[in-house]
């Protein structure tokens, strides 16, 4: 009976701390999976870097020096001339793909510059105002609006 | 005995399971995702602010360039290119699910000076943004002394609208002395502003300035 005893409380002893050593095991294990698995801010990073990219060139003129921001030449010159897209492409990783859309006055697009939309990637976009005054610079008399369009190519 | 030993690996049981409960519990709400860090409302209204300035600036270019118009044309223009603006801006900030009100009045308008005041609310899903302020376009410039009247060498500064200094401006400057005469002049670029050397005489004690600055505004000092 004594033996019986002493056998019992080593397998509660053992098994208490199976047990505990198991449950530690997983919760670590379910926090390092956690923290390995790849964060998921691609589209918020795409974002910001459409915005950046949006408002870095409406504050530049070193494309295009006209005294003129470079983001409202782009309006004005519908994006064809390379500088736009270049100025584009060089503040965005060489990963991302991107199309400029112009919004008039009554927000129809129309696309000035970049490539076609994917079919099967997901995409983010950007928008930016631009002021507009006697027929400046959205070559419309009033205010426009650009959308630059992000995706990720690899 | 055993009912004790029993009892020890059930309670560590319950016990273990009310912790893991708990942890999948917080495990299982969605993580802090950057997207909803990062609002929409903060970028748009800082991009309808900035705008809203600017187009109080392409109004003093117009106004600026065309001497003709009065104080009443130049405020109906700004009222008029104000409301286009904020009309597009309200129609874009509903398109993308947010509330934008605005309202505006001029403060003060002259052909090389003009402040509005402006209010924006912008309502978005995550709170209400407010703000009310001044926008002032200016062009300033002053001839800061004149040197020798004959030749004319004489120094000035151009500034905008906080006394900003405006620089690289040679090109974009005339000099018309005293007596109502176009002047040919050098303008070099100094430490603190610009210096005239002329050929001709001043034709008196000042003289006046005519710039253009790189915002295409258009301004006349002496």
């Amino acid at each position: 009976m004594r033996n019986r005893k002493g056998w019992v409380r080593l397998i509660e002893i053992l098994l208490a701390a199976v047990l505990v050593f198991v449950f530690f095991a997983f919760i670590q294990n379910a926090q390092l999976s956690q923290y390995s698995e790849p964060p998921k801010w691609d589209a918020a990073t795409l974002k910001t870097m459409g915005e950046d990219t949006l408002r870095t060139m409406d504050l530049r003129d070193d494309l295009n020096p006209n005294n003129q921001s470079d983001l409202r030449d782009c309006i004005v010159f519908g994006g064809v001339p390379s500088w736009c897209s270049n100025g584009i492409k060089g503040s965005l990783p060489n990963n991302i793909g991107y199309a400029l859309f112009q919004l008039d006055t009554f927000f129809a697009e129309a696309q000035i510059a970049g490539s076609g939309l994917p079919q099967a990637r997901e995409t983010v976009s950007a928008h930016y105002i631009i002021a507009g005054a006697q027929g400046e610079p959205c070559a419309t008399d009033g205010p426009c609006a650009v959308k630059l369009v992000l995706w990720y190519t690899s | 005995m055993n009912r004790k030993g029993q009892f020890f690996i059930i309670s560590a049981v319950f016990m273990m399971a009310a912790i893991a409960a708990v942890f999948f519990y917080l495990s299982a709400r969605p993580p802090i995702q950057t997207p909803s860090l990062i609002s929409d409302g903060d970028y748009l209204f800082r991009n309808i602010g900035e705008e809203a300035h600017m187009t109080v600036e392409l109004v003093l270019e117009t106004a600026s360039n065309n001497l003709s118009m009065d104080q009443g044309d130049i405020t109906n223009l700004l009222n008029s290119e104000l409301n286009t603006y904020f009309t597009f801006a309200e129609g874009f900030a509903a398109q993308r699910g947010m509330s934008l009100d605005t309202a505006f009045s001029p403060v003060s308008v002259s052909n090389q000076s003009i402040t509005a005041q402006i209010n924006l609310t912008l309502s978005t899903q995550k709170g209400v943004m407010e703000t009310s302020f001044n926008t002032i376009s200016e062009i300033n410039i002053s001839n800061t002394g004149i040197d020798s009247t004959s030749p004319c060498q004489f120094s000035f500064i151009v500034e905008k609208e906080y006394g900003e200094p405006e620089r690289g401006l040679s090109a974009y400057v005339g000099i018309i002395n005293s007596t109502g005469h176009s002047m040919g002049c050098t303008v070099n670029e100094t430490t603190s502003g610009y210096y005239a050397n002329c050929t001709g005489s001043c034709g008196g004690s000042s003289v006046i300035l005519d710039v253009t600055d790189f915002r295409g505004i258009h301004g006349i000092g002496n």
